[in-house]
């Protein structure tokens, strides 16, 4: 494993990658301090601008906007109590009782060292975990593809959702945008409705753009005149002492072995994983009083969890070529309108892209320490800027980033399109992740589905025969019939929400 | 608002069933191109009637609306957008875009109309220049 990634790195290691790395943590960490933004939104408008980069050179660019705004995330918690991400949530219960102590420097110094070291143990846990699966996935066929879909977007619907019939729901709408265009097997167009720029279907990017990035914009519209008070810090007050460099190594520690091993999980999962931390920290802590009221591990654990998760999240990504959230779906269409396809396969056609991502992950790693450390206060500042002036000019930008993708001015009816679905959904309560991984999912289920049936003439045994699809299979099963067991309980007993 | 979603989420299922049934089924073992969406159109069905039906059956919504001031930025906004769109292919890229973000940017509260003007027409021509010179993207 050792040989490839030092090829890995040499490839990595050339002044245009080096320098894609740094701007994607730059972006993704004013995406992340931004609240309203989202890492999707800004991957969806970044996406059409690498158009013009080496794939290599595009991946590396848009890796680093995701683990930048898993940080930036966690400045706008500590110091304006606004999670710039859902995944900071947590960060600011402590986070923010400590800027309001006077302790906002440490808060951001042991947010920026947790992350350093649990995404370096989340990096260390892919480069193995990955090449390893990738291999034992050269075997799967159709059946094995179609079995792996279907759970992923089963655990999706059952472990995290609030309603698991309406995340079903969401998944099987998404699916059925997902089947419009030419038919994945036989090429015939369906739902096109005579329109010929329809053929290619629905682009997965603009309906991403809209669903998560236009929906927000209008969401955020009615107050973006909002001004925000930010807590304020001294720059030596970044640097955690010797005592506090030890209080925090065990909650750092843990929280980069929850946060990956929750991280594979489909779904939210990243999360769901700083919940989870900031659970196991109150219960080992010999001062769980303290939690609510700037606990030091309350800022440590959580953090070093969302970093790692999202390194655990790529593992099915480049490994099975399968997106398990909306993020690396965005990162797979990053592969995708470069023509690379993830999988098993990219291992040995294009070992350089490969090696040289994984590699591109250290060094994007040891970047958000030593660029974003020492730039908190240039981020702290841009929270400063006006939203009623930054919403319209990324409507603008995502409108034209949205047109270049195909030079198609119909892409721009689906981005409102898709803008104003997202709005009204979100509004009701209903699961985006769902529905978009059902869109980019379901043209993988339904061609793995034809041709395993097609394999086997006709006959379903086929899914439980071979061992590996079996067992997936009896597992998606098993895991459906108890996630609505137990809705169903809850709404029997009127416990809110419902099946 | 949740109501109304679900009803609007069963027309899509219901009209996307319709759809699929004109299409040909095949046979498990050669699956024609309708097999997977009326497997999907029949499951959607099910289960957006299911989601409308629990709905209703849920303690009604309070009604969230606060007025016409709350309510119309998205509006406005979303109508600038959608003329946007046509605009677009009759005066090209940079001048529309000048004319839209001088509204959106009204509409979001930014009052200066220096800085609206500057904003609209600076932006405009930086995009173009980004996205027309650096990028070679053919815009309208």
């Amino acid at each position: 494993m050792f040989e490839p990634l030092i090829g890995g790195f040499a490839t990595a290691f050339s002044l245009t990658n080096l320098m894609a790395a740094g701007a994607g943590v730059l972006l993704g960490t004013l995406a992340g301090v931004l609240p309203g933004l989202g890492i999707a939104g800004t991957v969806a408008v970044l996406l059409p601008l690498t158009y013009s980069l080496d794939p290599l050179t595009a991946l590396i660019l848009i890796s680093g906007v995701f683990f930048g705004s898993q940080y930036g995330g966690s400045t706008t918690s500590i110091l304006v109590n606004i999670p710039g991400e859902a995944t900071s949530v947590v960060t600011a219960i402590d986070g923010h009782a400590m800027a309001q102590k006077g302790k906002a420097g440490k808060a951001l110094g042991i947010a920026a060292i947790g992350s350093f070291v649990a995404g370096t143990m989340g990096i260390v846990a892919l480069s193995f975990s990955a090449p390893t699966i990738a291999r034992a996935a050269l075997a799967f066929g159709p059946p094995e593809y179609f079995a792996v879909a279907v759970l992923g977007l089963v655990i999706l619907a059952s472990t995290f959702s609030k309603s698991p019939m309406r995340s079903l729901l969401m998944i099987i709408v998404g699916m059925m945008i997902g089947t419009i265009g030419l038919d994945p097997v036989l090429g015939a167009s369906r739902f096109t409705m005579e329109f010929r720029v329809l053929d290619k279907g629905i682009d997965f990017v603009v309906m991403l753009m809209g669903v998560f990035g236009l929906a927000e914009i209008f969401a955020e519209i009615g107050r973006a005149n909002e001004r925000r008070e930010s807590s304020s810090f001294a720059f030596r007050d970044l640097y955690p002492n010797r005592k506090e460099l030890a209080q925090s190594a065990g909650p750092i520690v843990r929280g980069g072995v929850i946060g990956f091993l929750m991280g594979l999980i489909p779904g939210p999962s990243a999360i769901i994983a700083t919940f989870a931390s900031y659970a196991v920290e109150k219960r080992v802590s010999r001062t769980p009083d303290e939690f609510g009221k700037g606990a030091l591990a309350g800022v440590a654990g959580p953090e070093s969890a969302n970093n790692s998760a999202m390194y655990a999240q790529m593992v099915p990504l480049i490994s099975l070529g399968i997106p398990f959230s909306a993020s690396m779906a965005l990162l797979l269409s990053g592969f995708v309108i470069h023509g690379l396809t993830p999988g098993p396969l990219l291992m040995v056609t294009n070992p350089d892209i490969f090696w040289g991502l994984i590699a591109s992950l250290y060094i994007g790693n040891v970047m958000l320490l030593i660029i974003n450390l020492p730039l908190v206060g240039v981020f702290a500042s841009v929270l400063r800027v006006r939203f009623s002036i930054l919403l319209p000019l990324v409507t603008i930008v995502m409108f034209a980033g949205a047109y270049s993708i195909n030079n198609s001015l119909f892409d721009l009816a689906v981005l409102l399109v898709f803008g104003i679905v997202g709005f009204f959904f979100r509004q009701a309560g209903l699961d985006l992740t769902a529905l978009v991984l059902g869109a980019f999912l379901g043209p993988m289920i339904e061609s793995s589905l034809t041709q395993a049936l097609s394999m086997s003439n006709g006959s379903f045994a086929i899914f439980f025969t071979r061992p590996i699809s079996g067992t997936i299979l009896l597992v998606a099963i098993g895991l459906l019939v108890i996630a609505l067991g137990l809705a169903a309980r809850r709404w029997r007993t009127n416990e809110k929400p419902g099946i | 608002m949740k109501r109304a979603v679900n009803l609007v989420i069963l027309l899509f299922c219901t009209l996307y069933l319709m759809l699929a049934l004109a299409l040909p089924m095949g046979t498990p073992a050669r699956p024609g191109i309708g097999f997977m969406p009326i497997l999907l159109g029949v499951g959607g069905v099910v289960l957006a009637g299911w989601s409308l039906g629990n709905s209703m059956l849920e303690a009604p919504e309070g009604t969230h609306f606060s007025g016409w001031h709350a309510v119309a930025p998205p509006l406005v906004y979303l109508t600038l957008l959608a003329l946007y769109v046509p605009a677009m292919s009759l005066v090209g890229f940079m001048f529309s875009s000048m004319a839209v973000l001088t509204g959106l940017l009204l509409t979001a509260g930014l009052r200066n109309p220096l800085a609206v003007g500057g904003l609209a027409i600076g932006f405009s021509v930086v995009l173009q220049f980004v996205f027309a010179t650096l990028l070679g993207v053919p815009l309208p």
